[in-house]
């Protein structure tokens, strides 16, 4: 019995102990696999988990004007959720009025929908509500002190999505200059400076970094030979002048919204580098705001009327067809050209005038009848010098989108026998604002015509990589004779009390220019005519600084049109800032008199300046 | 080779007499081991604090940036003459004039 006990026991154990010995094969078995087969496999699926190579973006590059305005910088900006269900429900009823009532001082949407809002929010269960989007610094902070977003998020639910936003510290100021940079799939859209140095510049090189997993959702990086080092992007230091771009698109603002005209531009440049100082594109909004849509200034092409003259007049000049004492006489104002007729601004024309006074008082029939009686055996000798002086070909600006200028050759389609008395006065032609201004700025650079420049350096930090200079277009685009008689009659045009733009003069001042008024829309009818009014020039005039144009579209019909009276205050006012902000030098003798005044009285130094002053 | 197997799980190489040499490996081991642990959680927790340093250095800079803004708002002519005028005070029409004396 007792040995019958004893083998059946051991036949329990040998049974017990040869379960465990197939289950540790099986054991061993599972390790063999997992450690031979499956190995690869399962390294990578853990390596998956716990670690990944990380992008590192690389820092965009800012954008400054030439005096050290930051002009686009890449900043945090939030978008806010909320969790309402982390709250006790006490505490949400007893805050929720508050916190609706701050949420509504920051947003557009009373204080009633906010109440609503999370309401209905929380009831549902929803755990990622949303807020706010693209809030700056500032709102960031002032919403960190709301109700119940003071908690935090663990115990006030507020969820923070942080990202990299580009900014532009004085938007609305050159809005569309600076432009943006934009990848959306495959496509990329390119606008102004933003655009046309983004590549290599602005944007740098992103690095990689091998990560590991660790505690909050944190990775930490592991292995020094698993990183490549993003390189931050470069700095670009343009042209512009922020205070003068100030200026310019204030001076813009006020007379668009005076005139309720449809758009306009202004650009002022530096004559001897063709540095662009300034650069405003306004446009009317829907709801009679004017703000920065599109960049005429570069992309629009419009027919310049009579600051075309400029070009004509230096063309005629230079082929010895006229001198500026030629006189012209066109009867009643009317010029007849075939079925034709171009008039003259002035009711009943000017009668018998020379071409320095037709020019004056911008005079269309005289134009008309110098360029097509001058030209008309050979239309093709004023077209040829027109495109010596490069006014057919684009500027080649970097920014893109630059129209190219439109002025036809005889044969060409739309050629007729009328061409050339209407391209006279500016008319069968178009141009940019930048282009038109580019040749006025040439000429009051004495002939050397410069391709506007935008950028001044790039930079690294403090070390300039590369310095910007003056590109010349054409080293001398006429004769110094017929450059010393084009400027004379442009400072005429301000000067001469029957000059076009008189109304700009001051005493204090020199300012040299072209009005221009000029008909668009007249192709569908008399009724549907409106105008674009202009004005371009450079200042001083007897020692050109700063060259400038003002174009204004369709101003109201009912008001004033004319360039004098549109674009010109606005060049007249950027002109007298400039002026009055550049201080000016002065040496004076201090004879022994004066010093013993100025010792027994100090007040006797400023009587003395003011004096001065007035002399000047 | 069984014996020692057999030492080994009986725990003799602990207690035996020349024990204190072993122990002594032993416990820098240990420490090593220790070493190891304390310098992965000191790193976790650098990581931790570069990432709150990130997170401050992003604010301040935006801080900055803010004020900047300001500043520049602040300093163009448009802003001043609007916020001068009711105190009387208008842009200049004359240049600052800079007179040298000889």
């Amino acid at each position: 019995m007792k040995q019958n006990e004893t083998q059946q026991i051991m036949i329990r154990i040998y049974a017990v102990a040869g379960i465990l010995f197939l289950f540790a094969l099986g054991v061993f078995y599972r390790l063999a696999t997992v450690q031979f087969v499956e190995r690869e496999e399962l390294e990578q699926s853990a390596l998956n988990q716990n670690r990944k190579m990380e992008t590192l973006e690389a820092k965009r590059g800012n954008i400054y004007s030439v005096d050290g305005a930051l002009l686009a910088t890449s900043v945090p900006s939030y978008h806010i959720y909320f969790d309402p269900t982390v709250i006790k429900e006490e505490s949400f009823n007893a805050e929720l009025r508050g916190l609706a009532d701050s949420l509504a001082g920051l947003t557009t949407k009373p204080s009633s929908y906010w109440v609503n809002y999370l309401r209905k929010a929380r009831s549902s269960g929803d755990r990622y509500v949303r807020i706010a989007r693209d809030l700056d610094y500032r709102q960031y902070v002032r919403l960190n002190e709301f109700p119940i977003f003071e908690k935090g998020r663990g115990r006030g639910g507020l969820i923070v999505d942080m990202n990299i936003a580009r900014k532009k510290p004085l938007s609305p100021l050159a809005d569309r200059l600076i432009g943006y940079y934009k990848e959306t799939g495959a496509d990329e859209i390119r606008v102004g400076i933003e655009g046309a140095f983004n590549d290599q510049v602005l944007e740098g090189k992103p690095g990689v970094q091998e990560v590991q997993r660790i505690q909050k959702g944190l990775w930490k990086p592991v292995g020094l030979d698993n990183r490549i080092e993003p390189e931050d992007g470069k700095d670009v230091v343009t042209t512009l002048n922020s205070n003068i771009q100030d200026i310019a698109h204030q001076a813009l603002n006020s007379v668009l919204t005076r005139y309720k005209a449809e758009k306009g531009t202004v650009i002022v440049m530096d004559v001897k580098s063709g540095a662009i100082r300034a650069m405003s594109n306004l446009t009317n909004s829907s709801d009679g705001v004017y703000t920065e849509q599109l960049n005429d200034a570069v992309g629009a092409l419009y027919e310049p009327g009579s600051t075309f003259k400029l070009m004509s007049l230096v063309a005629a000049l230079e082929d010895r067809k006229v001198d500026t004492s030629t006189v012209f006489h066109a009867p009643y104002g009317h010029y007849k050209i075939y079925d034709r007729i171009i008039r003259d601004s002035r009711h009943g024309g000017y009668g018998a005038i020379s071409l320095a006074t037709a020019f004056t008082v911008s005079s269309n029939t005289a134009f008309a009848e110098m360029i097509h009686e001058g030209y008309k055996e050979n239309p093709q000798a004023y077209v040829n010098r027109l495109y010596s002086m490069k006014l057919h070909q684009p500027l080649d600006i970097p920014i893109a989108g630059e129209a190219s200028p439109k002025i036809r050759y005889p044969g060409e389609k739309g050629w007729s026998g009328v061409s050339l008395a209407f391209m006279s006065h500016g008319y069968e032609v178009s141009m940019t604002p930048l282009q038109v201004l580019s040749y006025y700025n040439a000429i009051a650079n004495d002939g050397v015509y410069l391709k506007p420049q935008f950028i001044e350096q790039i930079r690294r930090g403090n070390q300039i990589e590369k310095q910007f200079k003056p590109e010349v277009v054409h080293p001398s685009i006429a004769s110094k004779a017929t450059l010393r008689k084009v400027q004379r009659l442009l400072r005429d045009v301000v000067e001469k009390p029957f000059g076009t733009a008189h109304k700009l003069y001051d005493p204090y001042f020199s300012m040299a220019g072209k009005t221009g008024t000029s008909q668009v829309g007249y192709q569908k009818g008399k009724d549907e005519v409106d105008y674009v009014s202009s004005f371009a020039g450079y200042f001083p005039a007897d020692d050109p600084q700063y060259s400038c144009i003002v174009v204004v579209h369709r101003p109201d019909k009912n008001d004033k049109i004319y360039g004098a009276d549109v674009a010109g205050p606005v060049f007249k006012s950027i002109a007298q800032k400039i002026y009055a902000t550049s201080p000016h030098k002065e040496v004076i003798q201090l004879d022994k008199q004066f010093a013993l005044l100025n010792v027994l009285s100090p007040s006797v130094t400023s009587a003395e300046s003011k004096k001065l002053r007035d002399r000047r | 080779m069984k014996r020692f197997l057999i030492d080994l799980l009986k725990g003799h190489p602990l207690v035996n007499e020349e024990a204190y040499k072993n122990w002594r490996f032993i416990f820098f081991v240990l420490f090593l081991f220790i070493l190891m642990i304390y310098a992965a959680h000191r790193v976790d927790q650098k990581v931790i604090k570069i990432d709150g340093l990130n997170r401050q250095l992003s604010a301040l800079r935006n801080e900055h940036v803010d004020n900047r803004q300001r500043i520049q708002k602040a300093r163009l002519e448009s802003t001043l003459r609007n916020q001068l005028a009711p105190m009387g005070l208008q842009p200049t029409d004359q240049p600052p004039l800079i007179l040298i004396v000889e």
